[in-house]
């Protein structure tokens, strides 16, 4: 990896001046952030209705803290369960995905289907809250910044899952377990890129809250052991790197150093892997985590979190979204409780909700579009783009492939995109996947640089998604097929020791009788010849037994044969079905 | 109410139409020169060459039931054409560029499903398929016009090319005689045809033909090539690994030979300037479509073209061998690109991986 520029590098020695590399690839799109510039609102009118889904966008289910029950209308119409805004009213049974908390006061009316942020649209149960005009927090446990950082690691990183915290960057993944590992880590980077166009929330946040996101950095440096941070933001936010190294004078730590770093803006440098590599010039390993290298990252508007949660104690109830596109009148950063309907923050920000046509939830590169305007904001939305057909037209006609390789000049994973692209219509699942196909990170910048403006990244997703499919038939495949066989070597272990305790009784039979048996041999052959055909180990083994009875017990003995072999038959059938299954 | 685009919302300006006229803009400078050196034949070639180009793109797009109008605009029929047109001798008898550009469109490019499934570069398949059907109709150049005992003037070129004797009843063969009475030939064919009948470059290079540094006219119009490519390469229309590998191996294969007998073997400056190497290099062998597409895989299929050229040139039965380097190397680019994948993020060697996992590997033995 080559060293981007002298500019970023220089003799001095300050945690600021570290030498910057590159990533491959990337592309340079319009930013378009107006709303940066614009203060942040924070007193938009409250919903009258929230709802909180039960399900996350990953499929993780939460449990509801109160019993909800809505077999009949009446029992429905009857919910009335009143809630303190920040408590806690639904939780992970497995203890993965964090608490959620209630944003406002109110009470809980229900359980709805709504349609959720997921990409789509699916509609999930939802709590719905009503909201009442006043608004009470339960009691938060406030705590001094000192006493934070000596207070232990553990208690911390328990505060943070307790407060309900995940990466607010995009992923939502939940941070406390981003912070448990085990790996020593030196070095924490508060990722403050903010490379998506149009998104300007982390950036807002660094102007209006630096304190507070410097003191969240060293909450989490400290729940880590890490002694640095630094702190990287794209260079097309000067006011925000102004505004965070002014407040760095003011702050009085020794514990750990803090670097603001200033990187060159370039598309995707804001995804976690890359922005390690332009920070390190390392890459993290296939198949391995950044804890790995010794670092961990986190989002700017996670560390703020934090550091309500922390220091103030409030759980994580709103964030800032941003709120852009032609269609908006008053482009801005709004900071919006959790549940709030679409619908609610596009009219209170003077939408004309008639003249919409879409609504893009994230960013214009990576985002997805809305099927609902009732779908309530989660952790996850850092940004609303309601564009005009101008500004983000549809793509024109999509032409063929003609393999230009523009793609995978501009692919920062280094992936060769038109071949994946080629697997994919083909349907080749297994060729698309031995070309790396899930390592790519769907950031689009392939598809921004098609000449043919193909949606690449729609065909990788779907290649994803089949192919996940398809691995998990053939687990449930292969599982079928050994619980099948261990099935049937339990029932041949049993006829097996069946078999074994005839013999045994048969030996100890003769041995009981030795001298009895030789008379009446002679009378045993007069008997029954069908007798002695069918089970001469019977009439053997049981030789001074009552003919008569010998042949009933022989007669139940081939009944029981029969069943066990119409048994074993009626084994063999499904396990002819479930192999024939398996290979479609 | 709402509708769903797929992401990204965002696109670069770039389209296929803008990179096809882009490249056919950086081809006019030697257009130009060509024109202005061997006579207005070229001219007519190249505009006859996308007439027809066109006619049989709507033919086909028309049978085969697609969409005509936006397919028609992408560009690719008119690049073609205009190659073909700029390949082919500017004398050649129409039906020879009706029938390669023809074959070129409806056999090379969309009987394999049309643009972006087309393994060969089809300007080169309908050149070796005329090539090969009508060797005589197809080596007889014209040398440079100021060499010409009987100047073309513009309804003389068209008369030669659409009734096959210009109005003073000249044929073909009378018209490439020069001023001093001889048939003349193309740089690369004279040297190939008087090395063999064992005469030494010094001797060779004494003729008329080679007033230019590589070749009467032939040294400017590779020249404005050249330029054209580096324009495209500075667009981005093109790469350059592709390129600059096949010219950086003829340059060495040529020097090496010369260096080894200087009087046997065509000179470097030669090889790089005369023929259709510059338009080849930049124009022809970069077809994305039918080239290799891996970083890696770029320099290998460069490598192979300036390899086969050098080596058909010097021993070959054809005084000049793009076409034939091309479609060779059209034919490995899959197989090349199966072999040349690039090592994706995190399969890199990472030194600091390298001393974590060490000290890891050290901790748990202690």
């Amino acid at each position: 990896m080559a060293l981007k520029s002298s500019n970023y590098r220089t003799t001095d020695n300050t945690p600021d001046q570290i030498p910057i590399y590159t990533f491959h690839g990337g592309i340079h799109p319009p930013q378009n952030k107006i709303p940066a510039n614009v203060p942040s609102q924070h007193n938009l009118k409250l919903a009258e209705k929230l709802y909180l889904p039960l399900i996350t966008t990953k499929g993780q289910k939460l449990t509801s803290k109160f019993s909800i029950s809505m077999e009949t209308p009446e029992q429905a119409q009857k919910i009335r369960i009143p809630v303190q805004k920040g408590q806690v009213i639904a939780e992970d049974p497995n203890g993965f995905v964090p608490p959620l908390h209630a944003p406002a006061s109110g009470t809980i009316i229900g359980i709805e289907n709504v349609s959720s942020s997921h990409p789509s649209g699916i509609s999930v149960p939802m709590l719905v809250l009503k909201t009442s005009p006043e608004q009470q927090w339960v009691d938060l446990p406030s705590m001094k910044f000192e006493e934070a950082l000596a207070s232990p690691a553990s208690d911390i990183i328990q505060k943070i899952f307790q407060a309900g915290i995940v990466g607010l960057g995009g992923a939502a993944f939940p941070t406390s377990i981003k912070l448990s590992t085990k790996k020593p880590i030196h070095q924490l980077i508060l990722n403050g890129a903010e490379c998506e166009p149009y998104i300007s929330c982390d950036d807002r946040l660094m102007q209006d809250k630096a304190m507070e996101i410097l003191q969240g950095a060293c909450i989490l440096a400290h729940a880590v052991s890490a002694t640095e941070v630094v702190i990287a933001i794209e260079d097309n936010k000067p006011e925000a790197i102004q505004s965070l190294k002014k407040q760095r004078s003011e702050f009085n730590q020794t514990k750990v150093t803090i670097g603001i770093v200033t990187i060159p803006t370039k598309y995707p440098s804001g995804g976690e892997k890359q922005l390690i590599e332009i920070l390190t010039g390392q890459q993290v390993p296939r198949g391995k985590l950044p804890a790995d290298l010794g670092l961990i990252v986190q989002n700017i508007a996670t560390t703020k979190a934090v550091y309500d949660a922390i220091i103030e104690g409030k759980p994580l109830i709103d964030r800032l979204v941003s709120l852009c596109g032609d269609k908006i009148p008053q482009s801005a950063n709004y900071l919006v409780p959790f549940g709030t309907p679409v619908r609610h923050l596009l009219t209170e920000a003077q939408v004309n909700l008639q003249q919409i046509k879409q609504v893009i939830m994230g960013g214009p590169m990576m985002g997805h579009n809305l099927l609902s305007l009732k779908t309530p904001i989660m952790k996850s939305c850092n940004c609303l783009i309601v564009p005009s057909e101008k500004e983000l037209p549809n793509p024109l006609n999509t032409l063929a492939c003609i393999r230009c390789g523009l793609c995978s000049e501009a692919c920062p994973v280094d992936l060769l995109p038109q071949q994946l692209y080629w697997h994919a219509k083909a349907e080749e699942w297994e060729k698309a996947d031995k070309l790396n196909l899930f390592d790519c990170i769907e950031c689009g910048a392939c598809a921004y640089v098609c000449p043919s403006k193909i949606p690449l990244v729609d065909y990788y997703r779907f290649a994803k998604s089949k192919t996940i499919d398809q691995k998990a038939d053939a687990i449930k495949g292969q599982k079928a097929r050994i619980h099948h066989e261990k099935k049937q070597a339990r029932l041949d272990q049993i006829e097996n020791e069946k078999a074994q305790r005839r013999k045994d009784r048969a030996v100890a039979a003769k041995q009981r009788q030795p001298q009895s048996a030789q008379p009446e041999k002679q009378d045993n052959k007069d008997n029954s010849q069908t007798l002695l055909a069918s089970n001469t180990t019977a009439s053997d083994a049981n030789p001074g037994v009552d003919p008569k009875k010998q042949a009933i017990a022989d007669a139940i003995e081939r009944v029981r044969q029969k069943k066990l072999a119409k048994a074993h038959l009626e084994q063999q059938i499904p396990e002819k079905t479930s192999e024939t299954g398996e290979t479609p | 109410m709402l509708y769903k685009t797929s992401a990204p919302r965002f696109f670069s300006e770039n389209r296929v139409s803008g990179m096809m006229l882009t490249l056919i803009a950086a081809a006019i400078p030697g257009l130009f020169a060509q024109t202005y050196f061997f006579g207005w034949g070229v001219l007519i070639q190249v505009i006859f060459a996308i007439i027809v180009a066109l006619i049989s793109e709507v033919l086909v797009l028309f049978l085969r039931n697609k969409p005509i109008i936006s397919t028609l605009f992408d560009g690719s029929a008119i690049v073609t054409g205009f190659l073909l047109g700029l390949a082919l001798p500017s004398v050649a008898p129409w039906w020879i560029t009706f029938t390669a550009v023809t074959f070129a469109m409806i056999f090379a490019k969309h009987l394999y499903g049309g643009l972006g499934y087309n393994p060969f570069n089809p300007a080169m398949v309908g050149y070796v398929l005329v090539l090969i059907s009508f060797p005589l109709q197809m080596t007889a150049w014209l040398p440079a016009t100021d060499l010409l005992l009987h100047p073309l003037t513009f309804m003389d070129s068209l008369a030669v090319i659409f009734n096959q004797h210009t109005a003073n009843g000249f044929s073909v063969a009378n018209l490439r005689t020069g001023i001093d009475g001889y048939t003349l030939a193309t740089p690369l064919d004279t040297i190939k045809t008087d090395l063999n009948n064992g005469f030494m470059l010094s001797e060779i290079l004494q003729k008329s033909i080679f007033g230019d540094f590589a070749g009467k006219g032939w040294g400017l119009v590779n020249l404005c090539y050249l330029l054209g490519g580096i324009f495209l390469i500075i667009k981005k229309v093109i790469n350059w690994r592709i390129p600059f590998s096949f010219l950086g191996t003829l340059l060495l294969f040529s020097v090496i030979f010369t260096l080894i007998n200087p009087n046997g073997y065509t000179s470097p400056i030669l090889h790089l300037f005369s023929g259709a190497t510059m338009i080849g290099a930049f124009f022809i062998a970069t077809d994305p479509v039918s080239a290799s597409t891996t970083p890696r895989g770029r320099i290998y299929f460069g490598i192979g073209i300036g390899l086969l050229v050098f080596v058909i040139r010097t021993f070959g039965g054809y005084p000049d061998a793009i076409a034939f380097a091309v479609l060779l190397m059209n034919m490995c680019a899959p197989t090349i690109d199966q072999y040349t994948q690039p090592k994706i993020y995190g399969q890199r060697t990472n030194a600091q991986w390298d001393l974590a996992t060490k000290a890891n590997s050290m901790e748990s033995k202690s």
